[in-house]
C-alpha cells in the first residue's frame, strides 16, 4: 500500500480583553488584558509549546528527514510569544530551519475577514507573510484559512491570490458520499487543490486522547498503525491508482495543554512515527508536497468539491455557527467591520507608529474569538466554548467588546455604531 | 405500604395567594396545585385564610377559620378574635402589612417566646419524638378527602386550644410572631385528631414546630421545604431561636426539600445536614399565567426596576451604588424601587447623597398588576440580593420580556444561566451590565429569547413529580428509621 500522512498543528492565541467598563469609554484605550495574556502565553509554551518542539525536532533528526510536519501560526500568537516567551520563538524556529517543517499561509489576526471584508482578507494575509518571513520562515504557497472556515467564494479568493492549495475541513455534509482520502479542486478555482481533514483519524488525538469514557480508551500507537493500515482496504482512492491523503489537522496546543502531559500524549507522538513507518509505502508528507504530487501525477483527474456556504472545522455542526448567528455576535461582527473604513482613514491621517498601533488595536478586535466566546450553544459541544471562554459569560464577553468597540469607533469620529 | 394508592399530605404553610406578599405563597400555590393534579391529595392549612380553596384533591383552609366554622364566637374565644382583613378597593389582593408581625421574612419575631412554643422546640431538639399514635397513616381505610365539618367537630371538643392561648382581642395574627406560631402549632396538632394523612409537608421555620407537633401525636414523617434560611433573611445577624428552630427541624426531618443547589448547599454547609438527605426542588412559572401583551418597544422607557423588599439581604444600597455609576454614563435611565422596607428611609437618603433623587423612584408596595406594568414599561430587572435562595421575580420579568441580572448568590441562576450574572457587591460591573442591557438591544432580546426558552423548562408539574419521587421513595423504605428520629442525629 501507499499512503500520504499529512500532520498540522494550528499555533494560535488571541489578545484577550481585559474588563472594560463603558465608564472608561473616551478616557482609556487600554483594552488588552496584559498579564492574562502573558500567563496563558507562558503557561501554553511550558506544557506545550517548548516541549512539544522538542519532541518534533528529535524525531525530525531520529527519522533523518522522514518524519515531517507543518504548522500555521498567527501573527497575534507570534507577537506574544516574542513579547512574553521568547524563547519560544527560537524554538520554533530551529524546527523551521531543519527543512522538514512547513509554514502555511494565513491571516494575520486569525479572523474572519474572507467573509466580511475582501481588503482586510488580502491585507492580512499579506501582513503575515511578512511577519513570519521576518520572524520564521517564508510560508508555503498553501492556505489555511481561520478554522478552516472554507467555501467555494473564498477558495476562489484564495486562488486568485496566487496559492496553490488550500486546507478544508473533511465535512460531511459537503463530502456527503465521497471521501477525504481524495484531493479535490473547489468549484470555481479548478487550480486550486483542496487538502482535507480526515476527522477521525484526526478527532482521535485531538479530542478523545484522554476520554475514557471511549470505547477505544486508551490509545497507543500500535491501535492507531492499525487504523492507518485499514485505511487501504476499503478505500477507493488505491483502486484508481492514487495515494490515499490523511489529513491529520489539529490545535497544536493538544499536545500538553488540551491533553495534559499526564495523559500520555507525548509518549504516544513520541512512539507514532516509528510505528507508522512500519507501514509500508507510508510517508510523511507536508501540504504543499501533497499539492505538488497531485499536479505532477493527477492532473485534470480531481473531483469539484462544491460548498456555497461556508463550512469549518468548528463544533458538531462543521459551520460557522460558533462565531456568527446569534444577535449579540452578529451585532459585534457588524460593528466590527463597519468601523473598517474610519479606522483605516483616521491611520492614514496619523503618523505612522500611532496609526500602525491604532490600526493593529483594531486588527487584534478581528480575532475571531472574540466571537467565539459570544457563542451561548451551550448545551451539547458548547462545553468546549465554556473552556475556552476567559469571561464570566457570552453575554459579558459581547458588553466587554461592545464596550471597546465604542471607545474605538469614538477615536476614528464614528459616532454611530449602528449596533442595535 | 402505600403503593398503589393516593398519597395524603398535610401541607403546612403561611401564605396562599391571594393572602400573600412574596414568592413563598406563589411557591405553595404551585407546587399544591400540581400535587393535587398528580392526584396526591393535599391539605393546605395555613394560619388564617378567609378564601378557602376546595378544589379536586386540594382543599386550603385557615386553622383560624376552622374554629370559627366549629360555632366559636370570636369575641369570646380571644385567641381567635375576628379582624379587618380584607381592604375592600382591593378585593382581589388582601395586604399583609396590616399585620406586619405575622411577616416572618426581614422581620424578627419580638418579645419572649411563649412557653408552650418552647416546649415544643424543646421536644424537636430531642432526639426521641413521641410516637403518638402511630398506626393512623398506616390504615387501609378507604379515603376520605379531609373535610372541614369533621375537623372542627373534633376542635370543638378540644377546649384546650381556648386555654392554651392568650391572645389579646383585636389581634389577627396574634400580637407576635411567636404568638402566632404557637396558636397555629397548638391548632394543627388538633387536626391530627381529625385526619388520616401519610405525611406533613412544611413550608419555612414558622410551621416547623406545627409539623413536629403533628407528627408527636400521629407518627407520619415530616418532609421540611425550605424556601429561605435564616442566614438568608439576615446574614451573620441570626435570629438564634429561629436558628435553632431550623437546625433541630432539619435534623428530625425525614427529608428535606429545598428551592435551589444553592440554598441545599446552605442547609449542609451551615446546618450540618448530610447533603443526601435533601432533594432540590425549582421553583416555576405560575401555571396557565397568560403572558402579558409585549410592550411596544417604543413604549419602553430607559428605566431600570428593583423587585424586592427593601431590606438589606435583597442589596437595594448595591441597587442604588451602580445606579449612580450608571447616571455618570447615561442621562436618561431612571431607576424604580418597587416594594418596601425597614431600608426605604435610608435609601432615600443615600439617593439624595448621590445626587441622583431625581433619577431613583420609591413606587412601594405594588400588586402584581401594578408589577407587571411597571415590567412592560422598563428595560432591565437588577436582582442584587446578598443571598437569595430562588429569586422568582427574574421569572416575571423575563415573562414581561425584560432580561434580567442576577446576583450570583441566588438559586434561580441554577435554572435561569442565560442571564446576565454578578456579584452583588461589583457596583462597577453591575453598573456596565445595566448599561449594556440600556443600549445594546441585540443583547437584551437574545437574553429574553434564551430565558423565555428556559422558562419553558419549568413547571410546577415537573417539580411536583419530583417531590412525589421523594414521598414515595421514603415512604417506602425509610418510614420507620424516619420515625424513630435516626436522622441527623
Amino acid at each position: 500500500m501507499a499512503v500520504d500522512l499529512c500532520f498540522y498543528f494550528q499555533v494560535h492565541q488571541p489578545w484577550r480583553l481585559r474588563p472594560y467598563r463603558f465608564l472608561e469609554v473616551g478616557k482609556n484605550h487600554q483594552y488588552f488584558d496584559q498579564d492574562k495574556n502573558a500567563s496563558i502565553l507562558r503557561k501554553v509554551a511550558n506544557k506545550c509549546y517548548l516541549p512539544m518542539n522538542d519532541l518534533l525536532y528529535q524525531l525530525i533528526q531520529e527519522h533523518q528527514g522522514q518524519f515531517k510536519v507543518s504548522f500555521s501560526m498567527t501573527v497575534t500568537a507570534l507577537q506574544q510569544m516574542e513579547a512574553f516567551a521568547p524563547e519560544v520563538v527560537v524554538s520554533f524556529k530551529r524546527l523551521f530551519d531543519t527543512g522538514c517543517v512547513e509554514l502555511l499561509s494565513e491571516t494575520s489576526h486569525h479572523s474572519l475577514a474572507a467573509l466580511y471584508s475582501e481588503t482586510e482578507f488580502r491585507e492580512q494575509v499579506e501582513l503575515h507573510r511578512r511577519e513570519m518571513t521576518r520572524a520564521l520562515i517564508q510560508p508555503s504557497p498553501v492556505f489555511r484559512n481561520t478554522e478552516l472556515i472554507s467555501s467555494n467564494a473564498i477558495a476562489q479568493k484564495v486562488a486568485a491570490l496566487g496559492y496553490q492549495g488550500m486546507l478544508m475541513e473533511g465535512a460531511d455534509h459537503i463530502l456527503r458520499w465521497r471521501s477525504p482520502l481524495f484531493k479535490y479542486s473547489p468549484a470555481g478555482a479548478p487550480g486550486l487543490i483542496a487538502l482535507l481533514k480526515n476527522y477521525k483519524l484526526s478527532d482521535d488525538i485531538a479530542f478523545r486522547f484522554s476520554d475514557r469514557g471511549w470505547s477505544q480508551w486508551p490509545l497507543t500507537a500500535e491501535k492507531y498503525e492499525h487504523w492507518v493500515r485499514m485505511i487501504d482496504l476499503e478505500n477507493p482512492v488505491a483502486a484508481q491508482g492514487k495515494v490515499p491523503f490523511v489529513g491529520l489537522f489539529m490545535d497544536y496546543e493538544t499536545f500538553g495543554e488540551h491533553q495534559w502531559a499526564s495523559t500520555g500524549i507525548f509518549n504516544f507522538m513520541r512512539a507514532l512515527p516509528q510505528r507508522l513507518f512500519s507501514v509500508e509505502g507510508l510517508r510523511f508528507v507536508t501540504p504543499f508536497e501533497a499539492v505538488q504530487a497531485a499536479q505532477k501525477n493527477e492532473a485534470g483527474a480531481r473531483a469539484t468539491l462544491d460548498a456555497s456556504s461556508p463550512f469549518s472545522w468548528a463544533d458538531v455542526e462543521r459551520d460557522l455557527s460558533a462565531w456568527q448567528g446569534n444577535p449579540i455576535q452578529d451585532a459585534a461582527l457588524r460593528a466590527a467591520y463597519r468601523v473598517e473604513e474610519a479606522v483605516k482613514k483616521k491611520v492614514s491621517q496619523m503618523d505612522a507608529e500611532t496609526g500602525q498601533e491604532l490600526l493593529e488595536t483594531w486588527r487584534r478586535l478581528l480575532t475571531s474569538d472574540h466571537f467565539y466566546y459570544m457563542c451561548t450553544k451551550y448545551f451539547a459541544d458548547g462545553d468546549v466554548h465554556k473552556y475556552f471562554n476567559p469571561y464570566d459569560s457570552p453575554y459579558d464577553a459581547h458588553i466587554l467588546y461592545m464596550n471597546v468597540m465604542a471607545d474605538l469607533a469614538l477615536r476614528c469620529d464614528v459616532r454611530e455604531l449602528g449596533i442595535a | 405500604m402505600i403503593a398503589g394508592r393516593k398519597i395524603r399530605v398535610l401541607m403546612l404553610g403561611w401564605e396562599y395567594p391571594p393572602r400573600f406578599a412574596g414568592g413563598l405563597g406563589k411557591a405553595c400555590q404551585g407546587l399544591s396545585q400540581a400535587l393535587a393534579r398528580l392526584g396526591t391529595q393535599v391539605f393546605f392549612v395555613l394560619p388564617t385564610f378567609p378564601e378557602r380553596v376546595s378544589e379536586n384533591h386540594l382543599e386550603v383552609v385557615g386553622a383560624r377559620e376552622c374554629l370559627l366554622e366549629a360555632g366559636w364566637n370570636p369575641d369570646q374565644v380571644t385567641s381567635f378574635s375576628a379582624g379587618g382583613v380584607t381592604p375592600e378597593s382591593e378585593p382581589h389582593l388582601i395586604r399583609l402589612q396590616s399585620a406586619a408581625q405575622l411577616f416572618p421574612y426581614g422581620v424578627h419575631p419580638e418579645g419572649q417566646m411563649p412557653k408552650h412554643l418552647g416546649d415544643v422546640i424543646d421536644r424537636m431538639a430531642v432526639g426521641e419524638p413521641d410516637l403518638g399514635i402511630l398506626g393512623s397513616a398506616q390504615t387501609s381505610a378507604p379515603l376520605k378527602i379531609p373535610q372541614i365539618k369533621a375537623f372542627a367537630e373534633k376542635i370543638d371538643r378540644g377546649k384546650q386550644i381556648q386555654a392554651a392561648v392568650t391572645t389579646a382581642p383585636g389581634e389577627i395574627y396574634g400580637k407576635n410572631l411567636w404568638t402566632e406560631i404557637e396558636r397555629f402549632c397548638l391548632t394543627v396538632r388538633h387536626l391530627a385528631e381529625a385526619h388520616e394523612v401519610d405525611l406533613v409537608h412544611a413550608h419555612d421555620w414558622m410551621t416547623f414546630p406545627a409539623a413536629f407537633e403533628f407528627q408527636r401525636v400521629t407518627g407520619v414523617p415530616v418532609f421540611l421545604h425550605v424556601h429561605a434560611t435564616e442566614y438568608d433573611r439576615s446574614g451573620e445577624n441570626l435570629n438564634h431561636e429561629v436558628f435553632r428552630i431550623e437546625r433541630e427541624g432539619f435534623r428530625k426531618a425525614t427529608h428535606i426539600f429545598a428551592v435551589s443547589r444553592y440554598t441545599a448547599g446552605m442547609i449542609e454547609r451551615l446546618y450540618g445536614i448530610p447533603r443526601k438527605k435533601i432533594s432540590v426542588v425549582y421553583n416555576a412559572p405560575e401555571e396557565g399565567s397568560k403572558l402579558p401583551l409585549f410592550a411596544v418597544e417604543a413604549e419602553r422607557k430607559p428605566q431600570v426596576v428593583f423587585l424586592g423588599r427593601l431590606t438589606f439581604q435583597k442589596g437595594p444600597d448595591h441597587f442604588l451604588k451602580a445606579a449612580a455609576l450608571v447616571c455618570e454614563a447615561n442621562r436618561e435611565a431612571q431607576f424604580v424601587f418597587c416594594g418596601t422596607g425597614d431600608l426605604l428611609d435610608q435609601l432615600r437618603l443615600q439617593a439624595h447623597r448621590l445626587g441622583i433623587e431625581n433619577r431613583v423612584h420609591f413606587a412601594g408596595f405594588m400588586n402584581p398588576t401594578e408589577v407587571d406594568q411597571v415590567l412592560l414599561h422598563s428595560r432591565v430587572l437588577v436582582m442584587p440580593s446578598v443571598s437569595e435562595p430562588f429569586g422568582l421575580v427574574a421569572l416575571e420579568a423575563i415573562r414581561c420580556g425584560i432580561p434580567v441580572i442576577l446576583s450570583k448568590q441566588s438559586g434561580v441562576r441554577e435554572v435561569l444561566n442565560r442571564a446576565l450574572q454578578v456579584d452583588f457587591w461589583d457596583h462597577e460591573k453591575l453598573a456596565d451590565q445595566i448599561l449594556a442591557a440600556l443600549r445594546l438591544k441585540g443583547l437584551s432580546q437574545q437574553l429574553v429569547d434564551e430565558g423565555m426558552d428556559q422558562l419553558g423548562q419549568l413547571s410546577w408539574e415537573s417539580s411536583a413529580k419530583q417531590v412525589v419521587l421523594d414521598y414515595r421513595h421514603l415512604l417506602g423504605s425509610t418510614y420507620a428509621q424516619s420515625i424513630g428520629g435516626a436522622h441527623g442525629r
